[in-house]
Order: structure tokens, then C-alpha cells, then sequence
């Protein structure tokens, strides 16, 4: 599929490459967070001072509304700003930043205003960093009109998604499942490529079951997929850009199959996951031979012992175990 | 309106009886201070030697002499509010050793019975720990409401809210203080300025040492600024306000000048500390300091110093050992605490 010199590189790895590329590529691009000069604590920014120094790499106060204001500014005076926020737990103290303005400038000003502001952060769940550094609520922004809102979930599509995010001009959240950052390793093409917002990635073509999900979920799904290969043909979808959302491959893969299992890692309660299902009954109830599974966890707070937070969280073989339910009695 | 602000230095052995400072009130400081080192060095340990703890943890290494003053001065129904660095915190308002390690393990026996974990550890409201945020800042105007109910309640009693340098520029800093100041609410802003916000010293990025200081100018409330190593001087700032306080005058504004020893969490190995500067404030120990102040004095014998950290040791060992055996709860229990 890809070339020869093809390498394999993390997942963070990618991101980072993503971003330097078009640093270079786009002086307009400037890069600001918390300790991002250091690399940050996940060392996603590792590399971006030293390559690019202090005027296009800020390291800044802790000041989350400032952070994503400042962003919005810049990028409506000209720039391409990329904002880190350290989580996404975080974000939430710019909300009314995120809501009334950079979702709104365009709308507001008759479209007079462009604002190609990048807001990147990471979602923790899986790393033991208890119930306010793992959330993963992406629905408190995909209910906004006027944002992309973008989860990365493998080397290829986030170092592609990066690229597309920094070439276009809406205003965009990118959330990482910082759980992979260093565990999926994969091949990524050496030549340029951008992975466009509005589209569903088919990471599995398959008959019976079409299986979609987005975030550190793709991750375990590739492994049930892999366990299940001799007996269930899997359509296993990876959305990775829930606003725009696919609808087209959705409902496509829905219809295919007649079965769905939507797997997702946020709360269940008014999520993503809830969302596309509705979508599904929408387009193509009549396609469906079952009802559509949904699999999340709990809906709780995560908890920090280890050994809950591991029983909170959406397994492959939960996901396996989803899958063998909704195709017993297979007619 | 005119800036209140001053520098307390400590209390010389003389001043001992004007501050009420008897010789096992002195001694308790002391222990505070070796007790909290030597749970987070067993913390340090059991993530990084023995891997058995996980997640991030911040140390309260360097900074025990803010808990030890802090614990000398607040009485019975006064409140304390932190944040992620609250292991010391925790120490200091006496919640078990045993049920602290088993929160740290994930397990149902622990304060928050394995829940909330490293970030939340000084929540124990029975003995005062009232709440702990893990976003910088935020716990800040959460304290002025918890202030507030005291000063309805007219007892008398009063609130302490911990966090750092790297606090200060947050948003939920500034209207918290100013909630504050329009309240006259009983709150102490009890910043431990331990030079780092995580990789980053708060100073460097105004380039200006007195940043910190700086941010708590514009509001009217006095501001005192204490020797974080010193437990003496941090009792003192205290006491120094302690009737304007008490007497619900409104908040005062603490800043602790102290050093983070270790990294910001323990898998932090600090490559961005200039040389030397650790061992610098290493020379500043705030626990070799205040033992050989009370050896120099009579407070302490040697030997009961050597005591002291042999006990300790000892202790905390044994309250590990305990806590390993519990369990987590039963993730169905989850539900009925949402
Ligand atoms: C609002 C928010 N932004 C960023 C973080 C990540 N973070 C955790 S601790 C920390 C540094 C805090 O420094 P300081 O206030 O000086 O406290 P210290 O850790 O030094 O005790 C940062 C940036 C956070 N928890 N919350
Ligand atoms: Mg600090």
C-alpha cells in the first residue's frame, strides 16, 4: 500500500512531524502552550523550539482563556496559530472563548472573518491520571456549529489530519488519545499527504458487522477485529472527524451490514456514540436487522485506582464480546 | 489605597513564649516535617524502584515546613482546601497513613476509597481537608465559598487555601481573590511558591523574580510574604493576622518561598534545573535545618532526632504494608457516587 522506504513511527511521532513540516512549509504558523518549549509532558513538541525559536514557539503562563483567545486573535490578524491545551480537561476554562467566539466570528461578522485557529490537546484515559486529567467529552464541542472537531487514531491519519487541519481555514479542535502516543507504531507514507476533514477512514472492509468508532477505540477494535477474523467479517470504520461527520460512509456501512456496533469512550449520556446511532435510524432503520449495539463505558467519572479505571475502559475484548452478541442467531 | 505588604522572617527563641510556641508544639512541627518526607520518599520509591504505585504524583518534597507551620497554627473546625500537590497537605490535617497509601494503591480502603487518588489526597472532611482540585487554580474561588459558610457560622474559625506560583496567572486565581476581597471572607491564599510550574519557572517567563508577588497587589488585602522552609516564619506570618482573621476582617494573602526538590511528578527527573540549584536549596533542607535548630537549643537531643527518623521510618512501612492488603471496589458502586 505505501512505498519501500516507508518507516514505522509512533503515533506521537507523527503528529510532531506533521506539525514541523508545516512550520516549515507555512511561516504563519506559531505553536503556544504550557511547556511547550520543553516538549511538554508528553513530549509532543519536542524539537518545535529549537527548529523554529522563541517567536513561533511560546511558552506560556497557565492561562487557559488567555491561550485560546490569544489564538483566536491571531489567527483573525493573519496568523495560524496552533494552541496547546495540556488536556482536554483543561479546555473547558475556555469554553466561552470556544463557544461564543471561535465557533461564532465567521457566523457573527457576516463571514467577514476568517479564523484558522488550531486548538490541540490530548485526553489522558488509560494513563492512571484519575477523574480530572482523562476525560474524553468531545460532544461539548461537536454540539457547536462552525468548529471542526478531529480525533486522531493512528500514525497514518493523524500526521494526515495535522496537515489538512493547518491548510484550511476553520476553526478546528484535534484531540489525541495521549494513550497511544507511544504504543501504536506504524508505517507512514514519506511523501505528502493530508487525510480531509468529513471523512470516515474504512480501517477493515467486512459483511457482517460494521463496527465504528473513533479515538483510543480504534486501537482495541483492531485488536477484536483480529481476534474475531475467522469468524466474523468486521466493517470496522474509524470516524475521525465527528464534525463535519461522514454520514455518507456511515449510513453506507449500516446498510451493508444491517448490524452495527458503535464503540466509543465517552460518557454515553447525549455522546457522539448516541449521536451517529440516531443518524443510522434516521437514514436506514429498514437496513438494520437488529437494534444498533452501543458499547461505552460506565456512564461515570473515571475513577484513579488502576484497577478500576482498566474496567471502565473499552477493551478489545469487550469489543469482541459485543460483536458475538449481535450476530448470534444469524440467519 | 496603600500596598500591605511584609516580610516575616522567623521567631527567635526569645519570642518562643509570646507566639505560644511551647517545646512539644515545637517538636510537633518537626515531626510533621519528617513524617511528610518520609511518606513521599516511600511514594518515590514504590513508583519508580518498585513500579507498584502508577499515575502522576506530585511530591511535597522541600516544602514540609508550610505543613508543619501550618499545622501549628489552624484549630479544631478550621478548613483547608488544596490541590495536586497534597500529599504533605494530607499529612498535615492527620489522615491515616494507611488510608493515604491505599488511596495511592487504588483501593477501597483509602480516604476517597481509591477514587480520587494522588491529586484529591487531602480530601478527609472530618479532620478539615475539604476539597483538592487537579486544575491549577480552580480550588482558589471554591475556597471563598467554603470561607464564607464559616463567616456565617461566626466560630471564629477560618479557611486555608494551598497553591503554587504557576497559580497565579490563572484566570479562577484572579476572581477568586477578588470574591474574596468583596466577601471579607476568612480565606488565608497560601501560595507555595516553589520557583517551578512544572518544567517552567514562573519567574523566568516574566523575567522577573518578583512576578509572584506582583499578582497579589490590586486587590487591598494584606500580603505577607514567609520563608516556606522555615516552619517558624510561616507560623508567624500567621499569627502575625491571626486576630484580623479570626475576627472577620477578610483574607489575607500568604506568599512561601520554598523549592521543589524533585521533579514536578515523580517521573520527572528535572533535566531543565540549572546546576547546582538543587543542591543549593539542598543546603537550605528545610528538615536539617529546623532539626539542628532544635538540637542547637535544647528542644531536641540527638539522639531523639535520630529517633524520630528511625520511628518514622519504621511507621510508614508498616502503613504501607497494611494498606497493600486491601482491594478496589466494585466498579457497580461507581454509579451511586454520580
Ligand atoms: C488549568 C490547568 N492547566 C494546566 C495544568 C497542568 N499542570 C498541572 S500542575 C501544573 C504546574 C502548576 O505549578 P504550580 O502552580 O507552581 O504548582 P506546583 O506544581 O509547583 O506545586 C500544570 C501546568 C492543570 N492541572 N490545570
Ligand atoms: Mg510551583
Amino acid at each position: 500500500m505505501y512505498e519501500v522506504d516507508d518507516v514505522k513511527i509512533t503515533h506521537i511521532e507523527a503528529c510532531r512531524q506533521a506539525i514541523m513540516e508545516e512550520m516549515e512549509r507555512d511561516d504563519r504558523i506559531i505553536y503556544i502552550g504550557e511547556d511547550v518549549c520543553k516538549g511538554g509532558p508528553h513530549g509532543f513538541s519536542k524539537g518545535l523550539y529549537e527548529k523554529f525559536g522563541p517567536k513561533r514557539v511560546i511558552d506560556s503562563p497557565i492561562s487557559e482563556i488567555g491561550l485560546v483567545g490569544f489564538g483566536i486573535g491571531a489567527a483573525i490578524a493573519g496568523l495560524k496559530p496552533i494552541v496547546e491545551i495540556m488536556y482536554l480537561d483543561f479546555l473547558p476554562l475556555a469554553m466561552e472563548q470556544v463557544i461564543n467566539h471561535m465557533a461564532q466570528a465567521k457566523f457573527l461578522s457576516g463571514g467577514l472573518i476568517n479564523l484558522p485557529v488550531i486548538v490541540r490537546t490530548q485526553y489522558s484515559l488509560g494513563r492512571q491520571h484519575g477523574p480530572q486529567h482523562s476525560q474524553f467529552f468531545p460532544s461539548l464541542f461537536t454540539n457547536i456549529p462552525g468548529l471542526n472537531v478531529i480525533i486522531t487514531s493512528t500514525p497514518y491519519n493523524c500526521k494526515g489530519l495535522y496537515k489538512h487541519a493547518l491548510r484550511q481555514e476553520k476553526p478546528t479542535i484535534i484531540i489525541d488519545p495521549a494513550w497511544i502516543y507511544y504504543r501504536f507504531s506504524a508505517d507512514v507514507p514519506s511523501e505528502d499527504y493530508e487525510v480531509e476533514f468529513g471523512k470516515a477512514n474504512i480501517v477493515n472492509e467486512g459483511n457482517d458487522v460494521a463496527l465504528i468508532t473513533f479515538g483510543r477505540t480504534v486501537y482495541e477494535s483492531i485488536q477484536a477485529v483480529k481476534q474475531l477474523q475467522n469468524s466474523v467479517s468486521v466493517l470496522l470504520i474509524d470516524l475521525q472527524s465527528l464534525r463535519p461527520l461522514d454520514v455518507e460512509t456511515v449510513v453506507k456501512s449500516a446498510s451493508r451490514t444491517g448490524r452495527v456496533l458503535i464503540v466509543s469512550e465517552e460518557h454515553p449520556h447525549s455522546s457522539v456514540a448516541y449521536y451517529v446511532a440516531t443518524v443510522i435510524y434516521e437514514h436506514c432503520l429498514n437496513k438494520l436487522e437488529k437494534p444498533i449495539k452501543i458499547l461505552t463505558p460506565p456512564d461515570t467519572h473515571i475513577p484513579f485506582s488502576p484497577q478500576l479505571e482498566k474496567e471502565y475502559m473499552v477493551t478489545a475484548s469487550k469489543i469482541s464480546k459485543s460483536i458475538l452478541e449481535l450476530i448470534k442467531n444469524n440467519v | 489605597m496603600k500596598i500591605d505588604l511584609n516580610f516575616i522572617d522567623t521567631i527567635l527563641i526569645g519570642e518562643y513564649e509570646k507566639f505560644s510556641l511551647t517545646k512539644a508544639k515545637l517538636k510537633e512541627m518537626l515531626e510533621t516535617m519528617i513524617i511528610i518526607r518520609a511518606f513521599e520518599e516511600k511514594v518515590e520509591a514504590l513508583f519508580l524502584k518498585e513500579g507498584i504505585l502508577m499515575g502522576p504524583s506530585h511530591l511535597y518534597i522541600g516544602m514540609e515546613a508550610i505543613a508543619a507551620g501550618v499545622r501549628a497554627f489552624i484549630r479544631k473546625g478550621d478548613l483547608i482546601i488544596s490541590h495536586h500537590r497534597g500529599h504533605g497537605h494530607a499529612i498535615m490535617i492527620g489522615t491515616e497513613l494507611e488510608r493515604l497509601f491505599a488511596e495511592l494503591l487504588g483501593f477501597k480502603e483509602g480516604n476517597m476509597k481509591g477514587v480520587g487518588g494522588s491529586m484529591h489526597l487531602p480530601i478527609d472532611p472530618e479532620r478539615g481537608g475539604l476539597y483538592a482540585s487537579a486544575i491549577v487554580g480552580s480550588q482558589i474561588p471554591i475556597a471563598v465559598g467554603v470561607a464564607y459558610a464559616q463567616k456565617l457560622r461566626k466560630t471564629g474559625n477560618i479557611t486555608i487555601v494551598f497553591f503554587g506560583d504557576g497559580a497565579v496567572n490563572t484566570g479562577a486565581f484572579a476572581e477568586g481573590v477578588v470574591m474574596s476581597a468583596f466577601l471579607k471572607v476568612p480565606l488565608v491564599l497560601l501560595c507555595e511558591n516553589n520557583v517551578y510550574a512544572e518544567f517552567t519557572k514562573t519567574a523566568d517567563l516574566f523575567e522577573d523574580d518578583s512576578v509572584v508577588l506582583q499578582r497579589f497587589i490590586g486587590y487591598g488585602i494584606p500580603i505577607l510574604v514567609v520563608n516556606g522552609n522555615d516552619p517558624l516564619s510561616v507560623y508567624k506570618g500567621l499569627k502575625t493576622y491571626e486576630e484580623e482573621l479570626r475576627s472577620g476582617k477578610g483574607p489575607i494573602a500568604i506568599v512561601a518561598m520554598t523549592y521543589r526538590l524533585k521533579g514536578h511528578g515523580v517521573y520527572d527527573k528535572s533535566p531543565y534545573k540549572p546546576l547546582g540549584e538543587e543542591d543549593l536549596w539542598r543546603s537550605r533542607d528545610p528538615i536539617i535545618t529546623f532539626s539542628n535548630r532544635l538540637i542547637n537549643e535544647g528542644v531536641v537531643m540527638a539522639g531523639e532526632y535520630e529517633e524520630m527518623l528511625k520511628n518514622t521510618k519504621r511507621k510508614i512501612d508498616e502503613a504501607f504494608e497494611r494498606a497493600k492488603r486491601g482491594s478496589p471496589m466494585n466498579i457497580e458502586e461507581l454509579y451511586s457516587l454520580v
